[in-house]
């Protein structure tokens, strides 16, 4: 189950001498409940791979499978979009409804529901990440601040209670606030909801502090595909622009001071936290003996 | 780059053929004359002929002939509407003429438009239109709004696409038929793309200001413009080919 790529390749304005080979030959499987990185330079097929997932562009080559579903069959495609929510690039060019109310309960709107459902679900989703619903419910969507935009796409999104969710950039020009806003709700999601994520970013603090697996991208090629703990293996490579967290620097520092005794999995704070408490709290056991 | 239909058509494909290469001041003057003559003339066979010219301009300028189909593809309903129309009420002939005259038309005006860059563009309508000025009209602004509606028309279609994807993706299953759900869908995007034109025609404005743009002004062109001695030829055949095609037939 979960999202299979089976050899896919994506070739924008296909035929005009403007071709663009965006994706090339992928095969990948994104597995139920599991948060997934896509990381790259800017052009390497990152955006292109998010649509292909959500089923907004068809591969020229290979087959997308969500659930065993091929994504090109457009019987079963409905189907599919209620198991699928996106959050584009670009929040503004998500909303389109009247108010904030309105938009978050569009897709719900089309599936039947009644109001009484959509108004709790609405406020519910709303709750959920983070926006009042009394107070933004009757505004228009495109009176809001970039962050709020955001969240009411997420909460869109969400609403259909989707089995996987890709975000495509999310916290691009959000404010410090904003942005621990956004990864509060993700984290709630991870733990709460048994549901896949795809999280597309250039920031590898914001993938290595939620993603189990990172992805790595280089013109249209996945050149790396390995588990957020083994990143320093890659970290070199010349074509991804990776830029170590502090995180990684002082790892790299003291593995040069102590070879061979740092953990691997120390690439998350909370990790590193672990770790030091758990050094701390073995010591002060040891003197207490 | 997304596929934008008929309007990836009106795009400037990069290429160096001899149409790029071409002084655009000379290519307006060919597809003046050209579509001047397309359209007052009343037989089959230089409407023939005139397609003749254009599709073979196309493969002048070293673009695929598929791209020919594609630029077609969004205007082949309004082609069959205009087509049924005439034949039903002029017979076959007309409806042929009628077909192949907008055929044309469409052609000339996407070639000339995806060979030549914008800065050029305006460049050679401001030279074009610099008669006019002496006569103390302000064409400058004219020249500007052209180029804008130009340069601006396919990210607007883009991100109206954009819109439509995000509509689909949040729930929206439409029937292929159900034409008035459909329509309601595109009433809901009037309001954000609105929104956007007015938008990125605020921040063009204030990028243009903070550059010390002043409407009316006298300026310089970025390309400079020359004619050589193909753009000589092509001005000449612009002239023949009224007297060509018209005379005989």
């Amino acid at each position: 189950m979960g999202i299979y790529f089976c050899d896919v390749s994506y070739t924008h304005a296909k035929g005009t001498p403007m071709e663009h080979r965006a994706v090339k030959c992928i095969t990948m499987s994104i597995p139920d409940g599991q948060f997934m990185a896509i990381m790259g330079s800017s052009g390497s097929g990152k955006s292109t791979l998010g649509q292909l997932s959500a089923g907004l562009l068809k591969p020229d080559k290979g087959t997308v499978y969500v659930d065993n579903i091929p994504i090109n069959n457009r019987k079963s495609r409905s189907q599919l979009w209620n198991k699928i929510a996106y959050v584009s690039q670009f929040p503004e060019h998500q909303l389109f409804e009247e108010t904030v109310f309105l938009d978050i309960g569009f897709g719900l709107r089309r599936m039947k529901y009644s109001d009484h459902e959509i108004m709790a679900k609405v406020k519910e989703t709303m709750e959920l990440v983070g926006l009042d619903f009394e107070r933004y419910k009757d505004r228009s969507p495109f009176q809001l601040s970039g962050g709020e935009q955001r969240l009411a796409a997420l909460a869109g999104a969400l609403i259909k209670e989707p089995n996987i969710l890709i975000l495509d950039e999310p916290t691009v020009g959000l404010d410090p606030s904003a942005r621990m806003k956004f990864h509060a709700v993700l984290t709630f999601l991870k733990r709460t909801r048994r549901i896949s994520i795809v999280y597309i970013t250039h920031d590898l603090q914001d993938a290595l502090e939620h993603a189990d697996r990172l992805i790595l991208l280089h013109h249209g090629e996945l050149v790396h595909d390995l588990k957020t703990t083994a990143i320093h293996s890659v970290l070199d490579h010349p074509g991804i622009p990776l830029f170590p967290t502090p995180l990684l620097r002082l790892r790299k520092e003291l593995e040069v001071i102590f070879p061979e005794l740092i953990d691997s999995e120390i690439v998350q704070e909370n990790k590193l936290l672990n770790y030091v408490s758990e050094r701390i709290l073995r010591i002060s056991e040891m003197d207490n003996e | 780059m997304s596929n934008l239909g008929a309007f990836s058509s009106l795009q400037y494909v990069a290429g160096d053929s001899l149409l790029h290469r071409l002084d655009p001041r000379s290519k307006y003057g060919f597809a003046i004359s050209y579509l001047v003559t397309l359209v007052s003339s009343n037989s089959l066979i230089t409407s023939w002929i005139g397609m003749v010219i254009v599709i073979s301009s196309y493969l002048l300028s070293g673009f695929h002939l598929l791209m020919v189909w594609r630029n077609l593809r969004g205007i082949i309903v309004v082609l069959f509407i205009l087509g049924s129309i005439q034949a039903s009420l002029n017979g076959i002939e007309a409806a042929a003429l009628v077909t192949l005259k907008v055929l044309s038309f469409f052609l000339m005006i996407t070639l000339m438009l995806s060979t030549t860059p914008p800065e050029k563009q305006i460049e050679g309508l401001r030279k074009l239109l610099s008669p006019v000025r002496r006569l103390g009209i302000n064409t400058e602004t004219f020249v500007f709004m052209f180029t804008v509606a130009v340069i601006y028309m396919p990210l607007l279609l883009e991100d109206t696409m954009r819109i439509m994807q995000a509509q689909r993706v949040r729930g929206l299953r439409n029937g292929r038929w159900n034409i008035a759900r459909r329509g309601k869908d595109m009433f809901l995007l009037l309001i954000p793309v609105l929104l956007m034109i007015l938008r990125r025609a605020e921040r063009l404005s204030e990028a243009m200001e903070s550059r010390c743009y002043q409407p009316g002004c006298e300026r310089t062109g970025y390309v400079q413009l020359k004619i050589a001695k193909h753009d000589i030829i092509v001005l000449i055949l612009a002239i023949l080919l009224p007297f060509i095609l018209l005379y005989p037939i």
